[in-house]
C-alpha cells in the first residue's frame, strides 16, 4: 500500500463547511428564491388504490392569487430510476394514499393550501393491498397491469409479468437441496422489519422553472444532481443541455432519501403546466412521512443447514420486500439485499430468492445501508439461534466462516480487501467478549455485516487553479452532512500540495460541475475521491511543466509544497503557484485539471449494478444491553463499532460516521415504525414517530478498521452508508444472552420484550 | 400549514378576556404558552374567529406560597418558570417532576400550566392536517359518524395525555374558575368530563386563573412516573401521580392520593386508594391499589407505539414503582 | 388586521406591523432575512427553529410574531460578534459537532441558554437541554462534548 508521506490526508481537518453552518450562514433549499417565484401545494390521494374517475379544478382556478392547477393528464410523462413506472402526478389511477393528483401554483403558500381544497376529485375505491407476501400471491389486486412492458434500466432488473413483482433477483450456488441433505441441523426462521422513516431534518424541496421552448432549470436539495437531470431529460424527451439541477449549496441530511425525482416531480408538474414562472415546492413534515419514502418493510425467510460442528453446508434465502406504489430504487434495493442475502460467509450450496413487490403504500427508496439492515437482521440474528442452539460461541462461528481474502463471494468474485474478520476481532476485544463480567439481566451480542456498493458506475472532477494560487473543485458530489467536501478538498490540497485553505468546492450545477453518477452507496470517497486524486494529479503535471523552464529543473524534479513549486532537494529554490501561472500567462493564468474515474470490470458483468463489487461495504457490531424484567425495556449500554475504512482520509468525520448510523440503526432496533391503518400512515410527525433525541442516543465506541483496498484513494473505501445495519441485531443478540428471548420482528418494543419474557416463563 | 386568518386581542383585565371570549360566542379561544393551539390551528383542528391572549392579565404568571394557605400558580405560569420556583421545588417536588416530563426544554419554556391543565386530548386518527384527514372518515370529534380508536362508538375516546394535571389531581389541588361576573373555586377533578370531544367542562367566557395547592402535610412523599417511548418529547402513554403523608413516627398511611394520565378520556383519581388511610402500607395492600387503577386505565391504540395491553399491565408496575418513590421521600422504607 | 409591535432582535430594535397569524419563524425568515432559523417540522417538536426569548429557548414556529411586542430574541445571527465566534460555536467546530448543519442553530441556542443558567452542568443536564434538538446525523455524542467543553473552558476561544 501507499508508503508516502501524507499531510492532510489521514488527519483530521477541520470541515470545510462547518463555519457556515455554525453561523447559521449555509443556505438550504427554502432559502432560495427566485425572481418571479410562485409556491405551489399538492392535492393527494385519500385512498391506497382508486380509479381517478373525475378531477374537478375549475373552482380552485377560479381562486385570486392562483396562477394555474395541474393534473396528471396535462403531464403525460413517466419517470423512474430502474423501472419506468411513475407518472408525474397520478393518471387515471392512484396507487397508493398520499399520492399527488394535482398541484396548485399560486401567489403564496396560504393562496394554494387555500385552493386545495376547491379541488374535487372523484374515485372509485379498487381493492388494495399491502402485505408483500400478500401482494405475491395469485389473485392479489394487481398493482401495476403493465410491469412487464415497463421500460427498464438495464436487462438484470427483471419483473414478473402479472404479477406485483418489479424485480425477483436470484442468485444460486452448489445444490441446496442436497447441502440440506447432507445437513445434521435445519434452521428455519422469518425475520422482518417495518418501515422506516429517513427524517431528514430538513424536507424536501424544489423549485422548478420551464421556459417557452422547454429549457428546464431545477433547483432542489437533491443528492445526485446528474442523476436527476437524466431521468428528467428523458422523461420530457427533451435533450440534457435543456435541463439544468441546481443543487442548494447545503442539504439538511440524506441518508438517500433525497435522490430521485420527489418535491422535484410535482414541481415539474406544475412548472410544465405553468411556463416561465419559477415555481417552489417545499414539502411538509406530514408530506415527508406520507409521500416521499421509507425503507422496504421487510419479510425474510431463512433455511439454513449446518453440520454439528457449526459449519455452514446450505442457506436458503428467501427476501421480500414492500416497495410501495412504485419502484422506485426497490429494484436495486432487491439486488443488493439479494447479493448479500446469506450474510459474508462461506457457504458452498446457497439459493438466494430476493422479491422486490409493489404495494398500496408509500414508496420505500433508498435508505443508508439499503438491502443491508432488512437481511443482516435475519442473518445476524439466525447466526445466534444457531450459535446457541449448538452450544458455540458466537464470535467463533462468526470467524470460522466469515470471508477472507482469497474466498469466492456468492456471487463469484474472488474477494480481496476484506477486513471484516479484523472488523468483528476489534469489537469483540474492544468488549472483552472473553472476559468482561455482566451484571443480572445483561448481556452483549455481536452482528456482522456485509453490503454491495454500486458498481459499475463513474465519477468526473476538474481542479481549476486560479491566478492567485487557490484552487476550486469542480466536483458533483453533495455536501449533504456526511462531510464529503471536506474529504474532497483534503485530498487535493494533498495530491496538490496546496494547504487545505486554498481549496474550496463548488456546490453542484450540472452546467458547470462534472458528471458523477450520484453522492449514495458510500460511493463519493472511493470514486470521486479517486476523480479528484486523478484531477490534482493532471492539474499537478501542468503546473510542473509550466515551472519547469522558470525553476530550470526538469519537471521529474519538481514537486509542490504549501502552495509553492519547488526542485524537490531544494525547497528554497521555489515558485508560489500564483507566480508559476502569471509568469507563463500574464494576468489569465489558469490550470485545469481533469479526471474520470470508473471501476475497470470483469468481462460479462452488467454495467449496471453489477454482481462484481469494486469493494464492499464491511462492519461489525457488539451490543451490551439491560433488560428489565418488569417493564419490557431495553437500555443499550454500550454499542462497539468497527468498519472497515480501508483508510480513514479524515478520522474525525469518519468515526462521527460510524457514531450517526449507530444511533439510527439503535432507533429501527428499539422504536422506529412507521405504522399503518391500511394504506394510511398513523404517525406522520416528530410528536408521534420515535426519531431518538440526545437522550435516548445509546453511548458508541467507534473503530475505524484501515484494512486498504488497492484501488481505493490513499487506500480508501466507503464507510458511512451501512454503520447503521448491524446494531439491530447485535442488540437482540445481546438481548438472547442477557434473557433468553429471541425477537424476530423490529422494533423491539417494551411490549414485545415483556410478552416474550411471559410467554417464556409460561413454557 | 400556514395559520388560519384570525383577528387577535389583548385585553388587560379577566373581565375584558371574559366578555371578548362570551361577545364572540364560542368564535373566540384563549391563548396561553400557544404551543398546543398553534398545532390545532395550522391543522384547521379549530378555527377560531378571535385569540384572546392572556399574556397582559396582572398576576397570572405569579406563583405565590404560605405555610397557611398552601401553594398559588397562576395559569400562565411557564412550565420552567415552576420548574425553577425554588419553593415549588422545596414544597412540591411531584410539579417540578412533571412540569419537567412535558415535551422539551423548548415546550416548557413556552408552555403554562393553566394551557397543560386544559390541553386538548389526543388521537392519532384526527390529530392530521387537514388533507391526510381527508384519508379517514371525518370520526366523532371532528363532527363525523364513527370512531376509529373504537369501531362502533359513538362515543368519542381521544386520549388525555396531560402531566401537570394527575400530580395536581393527587396533591388535592382546586381551581379557580373566572368568568366576566364571578370566580369560583372548584376540585380540580371537576373540571374534565368524560368527554373525548371537550376534555374540559370550561364554558364560553370561563377562564381557569390560578390552581390551588394545599399545603403539604409532614412525612409526605410522592411520585410522578411517566410511560414514553423516547425520554422526551413523547406525550404520556401512561402517568401515575402519587402522594401520600404517613402518621409520625410510625408506617401508618394518612393521607393519600393516586391519579393516572393518558390512559382514558380525562385524567382520573383512583379513589380505591383513598381506602389506605389510616392503614399501613404493605405490598398487599399497594397491589391492591393497583389492581383498582388497572380496571380503571382504558387505553387505546389512537396514540403512540405500544400497545393497550402493554400500557394497561404497566398501570399495575408503575403504581407498585411509585409507591416506592413516595414512601422513600416520606421517609419510610419502601 | 396588523398589529404594530416593537421587539429587539440581537441587539437591533425592530419596529413593524404583522398580521396576527404571522409566525415568528416566517418574520425572521421572510421579513427580517434571518434565515439561520431552520423550518424542520413546523409543528413543534424538531427544535430547529429554536431561538433565544428573553433567556428562554422557544421555537419560533409556534409564536405568533405578533406576541413578541416588547421582546427580547437571540438568533443565531446573534450569537457571533464582529467575526469573533461565541465559544459554542467554534467548540462546536473543533468537535465535529456539525454535519449536516440543520438542527444546528437550534441545539446550539438551547445550549446557550442552559450554560447562561447554568455554567457547569453535567453531561445529562447537557444531554436534557438538548432533547429537544433533533438531530438525524446523529451527532449527539460530538453536540454533548462540545458543550461539555466550553462549560469546562477547554474550548478554543478564536482569537
Amino acid at each position: 500500500m501507499p508508503t508516502e508521506q501524507l499531510d492532510i490526508v489521514g488527519t483530521s481537518s477541520i470541515r470545510v463547511d462547518a463555519r457556515d453552518k455554525v453561523m447559521g450562514k449555509a443556505i438550504y433549499i427554502d432559502d432560495i428564491q427566485v425572481p418571479g417565484m410562485l409556491h405551489g401545494k399538492v392535492l393527494r390521494s385519500r385512498y391506497p388504490h382508486a380509479r381517478i374517475v373525475r378531477i374537478d379544478t375549475s373552482r380552485a382556478e377560479k381562486l385570486p392569487g392562483v396562477l394555474g392547477v395541474v393534473t396528471g393528464a396535462d403531464v403525460p410523462f413517466i419517470h423512474g430510476e430502474s423501472l419506468l413506472d411513475e407518472p408525474f402526478l397520478a393518471r387515471d389511477k392512484v396507487r397508493y394514499t398520499g399520492e399527488g393528483v394535482a398541484v396548485v401554483a399560486a401567489v403564496d403558500v396560504a393562496t394554494a393550501e387555500h385552493a386545495l381544497e376547491l379541488i374535487r376529485v372523484e374515485y372509485k375505491e379498487l381493492p388494495a393491498v399491502f402485505d408483500p407476501v400478500e401482494a405475491t400471491e395469485p389473485g392479489a389486486p394487481l398493482i401495476h397491469e403493465n410491469v412487464g412492458t415497463y421500460t427498464r434500466a438495464a436487462s438484470n432488473i427483471k419483473p414478473i409479468p402479472g404479477t406485483n413483482i418489479c424485480n425477483h433477483f436470484q442468485l444460486k450456488t452448489g445444490d441446496v437441496e442436497k447441502g440440506f441433505a447432507e445437513s445434521d441441523y435445519i434452521f428455519e426462521d422469518t425475520f422482518t422489519t417495518p418501515m422506516q422513516a429517513h427524517c431528514c431534518i430538513e424536507t424536501h424541496g424544489a423549485i422548478a422553472l420551464v421556459d417557452d421552448e422547454t429549457n428546464i432549470t431545477v433547483w432542489a436539495n437533491n443528492d445526485s444532481p446528474h442523476r436527476a437531470r437524466k431521468e428528467i431529460a428523458s422523461a420530457f424527451k427533451v435533450p440534457m443541455t435543456k435541463v439544468r439541477v441546481i443543487i442548494a449549496p447545503y442539504v439538511g441530511g440524506n441518508f438517500g432519501g433525497k435522490g430521485g425525482l420527489k418535491a422535484e416531480a410535482v414541481a415539474l408538474a406544475i412548472a410544465w403546466k405553468v411556463r416561465n414562472r419559477p415555481i417552489k415546492i417545499m414539502y411538509t413534515r406530514e408530506e415527508e412521512f406520507c409521500s416521499t419514502i421509507g425503507r422496504h418493510p421487510s419479510v425474510v425467510r431463512m433455511k439454513t443447514g449446518v453440520k454439528q460442528d457449526g459449519t455452514f453446508v446450505a442457506r436458503a434465502v428467501k427476501i421480500y420486500l414492500a416497495t410501495g406504489a412504485y419502484a422506485e430504487k426497490g429494484p436495486t434495493v432487491s439486488t443488493f439485499a439479494g447479493i448479500s442475502g446469506a450474510g459474508p460467509y462461506r457457504i458452498p450450496n446457497l439459493s438466494i430468492d430476493s422479491y422486490c413487490v409493489y404495494t398500496n403504500r408509500q414508496l420505500a427508496g433508498a435508505f443508508r445501508g439499503y438491502g443491508g439492515p432488512q437481511t443482516a437482521w435475519a442473518y445476524e440474528s439466525q447466526m445466534d439461534i444457531i450459535a446457541h442452539k449448538l452450544g458455540l460461541d458466537p464470535v467463533e462461528l462468526r470467524l470460522r466462516q466469515v470471508y477472507v481474502d482469497g474466498d469466492r463471494h456468492a456471487n463469484g468474485q474472488i474477494l480481496k480487501s476484506e477486513g471484516l474478520r479484523d472488523c468483528l476481532v476489534q469489537v469483540a476485544e474492544s468488549m472483552e467478549w472473553n472476559s468482561k463480567p455482566l451484571g443480572k439481566n445483561q448481556g452483549r451480542g455481536v452482528a456482522l455485516m456485509e453490503r454491495a456498493i454500486k458498481t459499475p458506475f463513474g465519477s468526473a472532477a476538474f481542479v481549476k487553479v486560479n491566478e492567485d494560487g487557490t484552487v476550486d473543485v469542480l466536483s458533483s458530489t453533495t455536501e449533504v452532512g456526511q462531510g464529503s467536501a471536506t474529504i474532497v478538498c483534503q485530498i487535493v490540497a494533498e495530491e496538490l500540495g496546496v494547504p487545505m485553505a486554498s481549496v474550496r468546492k463548488a456546490a453542484p450545477d450540472t452546467a458547470f460541475t462534472p458528471y458523477d453518477a450520484s453522492t449514495t452507496s458510500s460511493r463519493s470517497t472511493f470514486h470521486m475521491g479517486n476523480a479528484v486524486k486523478m484531477a490534482a494529479a493532471d492539474a499537478k503535471q501542468q503546473l510542473l511543466a509550466l515551472a519547469s523552464k522558470l525553476l530550470k529543473a526538469s519537471p521529474d524534479d519538481l514537486t509542490i509544497t504549501q502552495g509553492k513549486v519547488h526542485v524537490k532537494a531544494m525547497p528554497e529554490r521555489a515558485l508560489p503557484i500564483s507566480k508559476v501561472l502569471s509568469e507563463n500567462y500574464g494576468a489569465s493564468g489558469t490550470v485545469l485539471g481533469r479526471g474520470y474515474y470508473y471501476p475497470e470490470m470483469p468481462e460479462g458483468e452488467s454495467n449496471y449494478f453489477s454482481r462484481y463489487m469494486v469493494f464492499w461495504l464491511l462492519g461489525a457490531q457488539g451490543a451490551e444491553v439491560e433488560v428489565n424484567r418488569e417493564t419490557g425495556e431495553v437500555k443499550i449500554l454500550k454499542i462497539y463499532a468497527a468498519h472497515d475504512a480501508g483508510k480513514a482520509i479524515n478520522p474525525m468525520t469518519c468515526l462521527d460516521q460510524i457514531r450517526g448510523g449507530v444511533t439510527l440503526g439503535a432507533g429501527f432496533a428499539l422504536s422506529e415504525n412507521l405504522m399503518f391503518k391500511g394504506g394510511t400512515v398513523l404517525n406522520p410527525s416528530f410528536l408521534s414517530y420515535p426519531v431518538p433525541s440526545a437522550l435516548d442516543a445509546p453511548e458508541i465506541e467507534p473503530m475505524a478498521v484501515e484494512y486498504a483496498h488497492p484501488d481505493g484513494p490513499y487506500g480508501a473505501k466507503g464507510i458511512g452508508e451501512t454503520t447503521n445495519v448491524p446494531t439491530p441485531p447485535a442488540i437482540a443478540n445481546a438481548i438472547y444472552n442477557a434473557v433468553g428471548i429471541r425477537i424476530k420482528d423490529l422494533p423491539i418494543t417494551p411490549d414485545k420484550v415483556l410478552a416474550a419474557l411471559k410467554r417464556k416463563d409460561e413454557r | 400549514m400556514t395559520l388560519p386568518k384570525f383577528d387577535y386581542a389583548e385585553p388587560k383585565s379577566l373581565r375584558q378576556a371574559s366578555a371578548l371570549l362570551r361577545q364572540q360566542r364560542g368564535k373566540a379561544m384563549l391563548i396561553a404558552g400557544g404551543t398546543d393551539l398553534l398545532q390545532a390551528l395550522k391543522n384547521r383542528l379549530k378555527t377560531p374567529a378571535l385569540l384572546v391572549d392572556l399574556k397582559n392579565i396582572p398576576r397570572l404568571d405569579h406563583i405565590s406560597y404560605s405555610e397557611k394557605t398552601g401553594l398559588q400558580i397562576g395559569a400562565m405560569v411557564s412550565l420552567r418558570q415552576l420548574a425553577n420556583s425554588a419553593v415549588i421545588k422545596e414544597k412540591y417536588p411531584m410539579l417540578v417532576e412533571a412540569a419537567l416530563a412535558v415535551g422539551t426544554a423548548q415546550l416548557q419554556a413556552m408552555g403554562t400550566v393553566g394551557g397543560n391543565l386544559c390541553q386538548d386530548s389526543l388521537c392519532q386518527f384526527r390529530d392530521r392536517s387537514p388533507m391526510a384527514r381527508l384519508m379517514l372518515e371525518p370520526c366523532l370529534k371532528l363532527g363525523g359518524h364513527v370512531c376509529h380508536a373504537v369501531s362502533g362508538s359513538n362515543k368519542c375516546w381521544a386520549n388525555y395525555s396531560g402531566d401537570l394535571a394527575p400530580a395536581l389531581l393527587a396533591l388535592h389541588a382546586r381551581v379557580t374558575i373566572a368568568d366576566s361576573t364571578e370566580k369560583k373555586k372548584i376540585p380540580l377533578s371537576k373540571l374534565y368530563s368524560d368527554d373525548g370531544k371537550r376534555p374540559t367542562r370550561l364554558r364560553a367566557g370561563q377562564i381557569l386563573t390560578v390552581i390551588h395547592v394545599p399545603p403539604p402535610a409532614p412525612h409526605s412523599g410522592s411520585a410522578y412516573l411517566k410511560l414514553r417511548l423516547r425520554k422526551t418529547i413523547d406525550y404520556a402513554l401512561l402517568g401515575v401521580a402519587l402522594y401520600l403523608s404517613m402518621e409520625d413516627g410510625d408506617a401508618v398511611c394518612k393521607d393519600i392520593a393516586l391519579a393516572l394520565t393518558g390512559v382514558g378520556k380525562a385524567p382520573f383519581l383512583v379513589k380505591e386508594a383513598e381506602q389506605l388511610k389510616g392503614k399501613q402500607v404493605g405490598d398487599a395492600e399497594i397491589a391492591q391499589v393497583a389492581e383498582a387503577a388497572f380496571k380503571q386505565a382504558h387505553p387505546l391504540s389512537n396514540i403512540g407505539g405500544l400497545t393497550p395491553a402493554y400500557r394497561k399491565e404497566m398501570v399495575r408496575v408503575y403504581v407498585r414503582k411509585a409507591f416506592g418513590v413516595a414512601l422513600e421521600s416520606a421517609g419510610q422504607d419502601a | 388586521m396588523q398589529k404594530k409591535i416593537v421587539f429587539t432582535v440581537n441587539g437591533d430594535r425592530v419596529e413593524l406591523s404583522v398580521e396576527p397569524n404571522l409566525t415568528l419563524l416566517d418574520l425572521l425568515k421572510g421579513q427580517l432575512g434571518l434565515i439561520g432559523t431552520r423550518e424542520g417540522c413546523d409543528s413543534g417538536a424538531c427544535g430547529a427553529c429554536t431561538v433565544i426569548m428573553d433567556g428562554a429557548p422557544v421555537l419560533s414556529c409556534m409564536t405568533l410574531a405578533v406576541r413578541c411586542h416588547n421582546r427580547n430574541i437571540t438568533t443565531i445571527e446573534g450569537l457571533a460578534h464582529d467575526g469573533k465566534l461565541h465559544p459554542l460555536q467554534q467548540s462546536a467546530i473543533d468537535h465535529d459537532a456539525v454535519q449536516c448543519g440543520f438542527c444546528t442553530a437550534g441545539w446550539l441556542l438551547s445550549a446557550k441558554v442552559l450554560l447562561d443558567n447554568n455554567p457547569t452542568p453535567t453531561r445529562e443536564q447537557v444531554r436534557t437541554a438538548v432533547a429537544g434538538n433533533l438531530c438525524r446525523c446523529a451527532g449527539y455524542q460530538r453536540i454533548e462534548e462540545s458543550i461539555l467543553a466550553v462549560a469546562e473552558g477547554r474550548a478554543k476561544v478564536q482569537e
